[in-house]
């Protein structure tokens, strides 16, 4: 490793370079919120809401229980505004007057050890007057029961491509074929490792300091203005066990929850969900409801019109979830070209805990959707599935419904990649490897899925242009600092840029670092989301290294500087004056009507093909995977043992969400499965065999040309999936998750006619 | 995430003798731990709240896997892993073997041991929970409190056998070796646990499992173990079925059966077939176990699919003792 990176010859970039927080990590001494305890520290607890819905008449303290050094805070603690600002105003920092979910924080108590915490939060009570609860999203527009608004309807969204639905009828009455499906995906947990902990410290000036477990601390610190009415805070990453984006809005809460008790008490608060908790309190992957109809030409396969109705279940507060319908709309038709299209979507309010932010954001709902519903296609009209997505695939050139022209699409490499890469022998069969000797007798049948995903890199629209994230790059004495909220969350942040400044200026990576992530120090770069921080974020860290060249260059009065090498520049500074340089995001001109929805969705996209074999085993419905082949464009590998990283995780949570990830309420809307032991994610043992081919279409607007990649591996191993189990069976799945009970289930329906071709319609 | 309470010391005895002695001593203050897989866990949850953890695992001699004589010993500290690996234990009790390597994973499998597997407490969706969660639902008869939530009406706690050695053992005719002040008994592996979930076995607070013997079994005897679980890599049984019998001239004979991860004692089934080896022989015995065999809400999986898996994990069974691979 020695040398490497400091001629442009032997670059750190496109190679599989170590980790910055690997050691750290490994040996302990990595500190996460939990480890740190500073002095004088109270623990927080939280009393949530028993019912779905009620009116809240009061907290009652059991007058057993000793309370002589227990504080509690209520809504009229909120010093400032009782709101969490995101999108809307909607959602309290605590209840106040109705309570709309299950487990709503109502009042928070603080004591000297998390047990007596525990254990005061459990002895107050919360009176309420139930009233009746709305469940169902397929109820919820213009129910009586109100939630949100007059309607209950979060955000709405309306796309007509093309001719729209005329397109639809043209096509019809030329010949086309109409085809018919419903959809539909429930809930998923992100499963951060790490619970949601945050610890609220009073500063001297009366000001807060908030360090815990975060992806976005620029979100704490715009919520905590408004909770605290001023803006003296600081918010600091503590190193983070896992986001998924559940660690995206749901921060700002238990900071809110923190703060509030900190500035009651005067004294720091720890506030460290439990597991249970988390899984029963915090958001998870919106379910949808999604219905496509599609024209297609009989001979040629050709897609010629679409109309498609989403219904995606917002929960009981708005959180992020117009922005996860905005995705989900402009990803609807998977990648593929449909010259006329009429997209509907809805997000609707139930009584349920909110729902949010999750790695793909929307996609994996909608593109499970559009790859089941051209495998309806094929099976309807009789064609080859590969071939009939080869025929409908995104080419240079084509326009999306947004009306984006695309260019440089990597969906026929990815494809031809993946099938070639999938035409090696399998693995021997994980059965027979299998601990114990290997499960005999089943009556296994083998098949082969395959799915193609498109993704969005980067905010939807004009988000980067509103946003203007900005970068810093300091001198450090011999070393170099970046100054980013971009945060590492496990994905490898704080090692990209690093690598990327070290190749800028030529020297060893080991110089440098990336600042703590700490708003009272680093500009606001944005929130560590949307597949955007290697691609936007790394850009402007590419840019700021530059200008720190060019400012070394300028303070330098010799001949010959503008060709001088950073070191040379560094030994000859005049003076030792600190030097920091910002860079800021440049609109590459990108045009977006978020009015119309016409325009630039995205700066570029991914591509991804995965092909999946599976056994299913036809007595219990278990299904076994052998294998899963992905070819995914990256753009640039900036790191390839870090990218295929991504891209393999990401697909083993696919998988997950394919056959084992059930979140299971109860009559309350709680999650009755809130365990590690019952809520089922598949563990690196269970991890078929991984083949991970990196495809390079670079992008010009990224750092060395990368893409975004960190949410296309989670959007298509699920429908891969299930063609495999059609593949294998016959069977046709078109719900998520696909269990055990669900597969003898569609078993069972095979037998039935209602799948025959003649009734697709 | 949960801590484990910090109110208990740890003593490492060297002999039986003095484990014993220290049982004698703390009385019901006191608890055996010997991989600590299971027992951490509960103390974790607020199970049991010991001030003394007696640590097996200092003493000689508890390793032991002896398959010399008539009857084979094995002792009970031996560890999960290398019950599963051991040539000779999966030559001669390949059922054992098998059961041994689809516990838990594979760091728990190389701590957990077989004593502690046989004595593994039972189980059930509403018992292996935090003390928040079972506090917030109101508590069970198996811990504080005096309903049970699974059958509702019943007075008897149904907390489900979990441990994947018991029902093969059971197969195996095994016994199992108590040491105690009183001195030394031997109790077939069957009457050692009894149908209450909240304590399934028979061992006394002062007694300690020292050596698990099974005989030799006869050439002529087949065997096999099936488990049903979500995910291979880690999980508990949802159901499992430990079968043996004897093939001699393709006639069955002494058909055995015991299904478990179902009622707190595993279930033998009863009237199994015997006769010429046949599909109609094993269709008979798959129709008993599934008439049998009913699965309780008790712990994960749905009720309904796991009592549909009896007959299923049967004929595996059939089909694994056979040496049959299933035909696609
Ligand atoms: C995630 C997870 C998955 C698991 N999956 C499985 C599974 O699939 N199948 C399965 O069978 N088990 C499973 N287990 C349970 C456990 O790991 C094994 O059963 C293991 O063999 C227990 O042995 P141990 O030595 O660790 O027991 P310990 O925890 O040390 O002891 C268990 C109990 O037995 C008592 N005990 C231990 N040794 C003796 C002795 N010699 N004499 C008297 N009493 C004794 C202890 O006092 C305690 O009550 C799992 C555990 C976990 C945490």
């Amino acid at each position: 490793m020695a040398g490497a990176g400091t001629t442009p010859d032997d670059p750190y970039i496109g190679r599989g370079f170590v980790r910055a927080d690997g050691p750290a990590k490994v040996t302990g001494a990595a500190l996460y919120v939990d480890d740190v305890r500073p002095r004088g520290c109270l623990y927080g607890a939280t009393v949530r809401s028993p019912v779905a819905r009620g009116r809240l008449k009061g907290l009652r303290r059991d007058p057993d229980f000793d309370w002589t050094d227990v504080v509690i805070a209520t809504a009229a603690d909120v010093p400032g505004e009782n709101v969490i600002a995101l999108m809307t105003d909607d959602q309290p920092v605590l209840a106040h007057d109705e309570l709309r979910h299950v487990t709503e924080p109502v009042a928070l108590v603080a004591a000297p050890t998390r047990d007596r915490a525990l254990a005061a939060a459990r002895h107050v009570e919360v009176l309420y007057e139930a009233l009746e609860p709305l469940f169902d999203p397929l109820k919820a527009a213009d129910n009586p029961i109100r939630i949100f608004g007059d309607d209950n309807i979060f955000s709405r969204l309306e796309m007509v491509h093309g001719d729209g639905l005329d397109g639809m009828a043209q096509a019809e009455a030329a010949g086309a074929r109409l085809v018919r499906g419903s959809y539909a995906v429930g809930l998923q947990e992100q499963l951060y490792i790490e619970p949601q902990g945050m610890i609220a410290q009073p500063r001297e000036d009366g000001g807060l300091t908030i360090f815990g477990s975060m992806q976005c601390p620029y979100y704490i610190v715009k919520a905590l203005k408004r909770v605290l009415g001023h803006d003296r805070l600081n918010v600091v990453q503590a190193v983070t066990g896992g986001g998924f984006g559940g660690k995206e809005e749901y921060p700002s809460m238990v900071a809110a929850h923190a703060a509030v008790l900190a500035l009651k008490t005067g004294r720091p608060i720890k506030l460290i969900y439990r597991r249970d908790e988390d899984l029963q309190a915090t958001t998870k992957r919106h379910p949808a409801f999604m219905t496509y109809t599609t024209a297609v030409d009989p001979a040629s396969g050709r897609i010629l019109a679409a109309d498609v109705d989403l219904l995606f279940d917002g929960g009981a507060y708005n959180t992020l979830s117009p922005v996860v319908l905005s995705r989900a709309i402009l990803h609807a038709l998977g990648p593929y070209a449909v010259p006329h299209a009429r997209l509907n979507a809805r997000m609707v309010a139930t009584h349920t805990p909110p729902n949010g932010a999750f790695r793909g954001f929307g996609a994996p709902q909608v593109m499970f959707a559009a790859e089941r519903h051209l495998d309806r296609v094929a099976r309807a009209m009789g064609f080859d599935p590969v071939a009939l997505r080869r025929t409908n695939l995104y080419r240079d050139g084509d326009v999306t419904p947004s009306g984006q022209r695309l260019f440089d699409v990597a969906s026929l490499e990815v494809l031809d990649r993946a099938l070639a890469a999938a035409e090696a022998p399998l693995p021997p069969s994980m059965v027979a490897t299998r601990p114990g000797g290997g499960q005999a007798a089943g009556r296994r049948k083998a098949g082969r899925g395959l799915a193609i995903a498109w993704h969005g890199c980067g905010f939807t629209g004009n988000g980067e242009a509103a946003l203007a994230g900005e970068a810093d790059v300091s001198i450090d004495g011999h070393h170099v600092l970046i100054h980013t909220a971009s945060t590492d969350i496990g994905q490898g942040t704080d090692s990209i840029f690093p690598a990327i400044v070290a190749d800028v200026l030529g020297v060893d990576v080991q110089r440098v670092h990336n600042a703590p992530h700490d708003t009272a120090d680093v500009p606001d770069s944005g929130p560590t989301v949307a597949s955007r921080t290697a691609m936007v974020v790394g850009r402007v860290v590419e840019q700021a290294a530059h200008s720190l060249l060019d400012a070394l260059r300028a303070e330098a009065q010799w001949p010959g500087a503008e060709d001088a090498d950073f070191d040379t520049l560094l030994e000859r500074r005049p003076s030792d004056a600190p030097l920091r340089v910002r860079a800021r995001y440049e609109d590459a001109g990108a045009e977006w009507d978020p009015e119309t929805y016409r325009g630039d969705a995205y700066p570029t996209y991914g591509w991804s093909c995965v092909v999946v074999d599976v056994e299913v085993d036809t007595d219990t419905g278990e299904v076994l995977y052998r294998r899963l082949v992905q070819a995914t464009d990256v753009g640039k590998a900036l790191n390839p043992v870090l990218a295929a990283g991504q891209l393999e995780g990401g697909a083993l949570q696919g998988l997950g969400y394919a056959t084992s990830e059930a979140v299971v309420l109860d009559d309350r809307g709680a999650m009755r499965n809130n365990r590690l032991t019952n809520y089922i994610i598949p563990t690196a043992l269970d991890a078929p065999p991984m083949e991970t081919i990196l495809v390079e279409y670079p992008f010009a607007g990224g750092p060395f040309g990368a893409k975004g990649i960190g949410e296309i591996p989670h959007d298509v191993p699920a429908p891969a999936v299930a063609a495999a189990i059609e593949d294998a069976t016959g069977a046709v799945l078109d719900r998520l998750p696909m269990t055990p009970e669900a597969v003898l289930d569609a078993l069972e329906a095979r037998e039935t006619p209602a799948e025959t071709p003649g009734a697709a319609r | 995430m949960l801590r484990i309470a910090d109110t208990f010391v740890v003593e490492r005895p060297r002999t039986v003798a003095a484990a014993l002695a220290l049982l004698d001593a703390h009385g019901d203050k006191a608890r055996l731990v010997a991989g600590g897989t299971d027992i951490l866990v509960n103390i974790k949850h607020g199970l049991h709240a010991p001030e003394v953890l007696v640590d097996l695992k200092a003493i000689d001699g508890l390793r032991v896997v002896d398959l010399e004589g008539d009857v084979f010993e094995l002792g009970a500290l031996v560890a999960i892993h290398d019950l599963a690996r051991h040539p000779g234990v999966q030559a001669a009790l390949p059922s054992l073997a098998r059961a041994a390597g689809l516990i838990a994973g594979p760091q728990l499998r190389r701590m957990g041991t077989l004593g502690g597997n046989i004595c593994l407490d039972t189980r059930c969706v509403y018992i292996n929970q935090t003390h928040f969660w079972r506090d917030a639902l109101g508590y069970c008869i198996k811990k504080d409190g005096t309903v049970c939530h699974v059958t509702k009406v019943g007075k008897k706690c149904v907390a489900a056998a979990s441990n994947d050695t018991a029902p093969v053992l059971w197969t195996l005719g095994a016994s199992v070796r108590l040491a105690s002040p009183r001195g030394v008994r031997e109790l077939a592996l069957e009457d050692f646990y009894v149908n209450d979930g909240e304590k399934n076995t028979v061992l006394a607070p002062d007694e300690i499992l020292t050596h698990v013997r099974v005989p030799r079994p006869a050439p002529t005897r087949r065997m096999a173990y099936q488990k049903l679980r979500v995910r291979d890599s880690i999980d508990y049984p949802m159901l499992n079925l430990a079968l043996a019998f004897d093939l001699d001239g393709g006639v069955v004979s002494n058909l055995d059966v015991v299904v478990s991860a179902v009622a707190a004692r595993p279930r033998r089934v009863k009237r199994l077939p015997e006769g010429p080896l046949s599909a109609a022989l094993i269709d008979e015995a798959a129709a008993l176990a599934h008439k049998q065999v009913r699965p309780l809400t008790n712990i994960n999986g749905d009720v309904a699919w796991r009592r549909e898996m009896v007959p299923v994990l049967l004929r595996r069974a059939f089909a694994e003792a056979l040496g049959e691979e299933a035909a696609a």
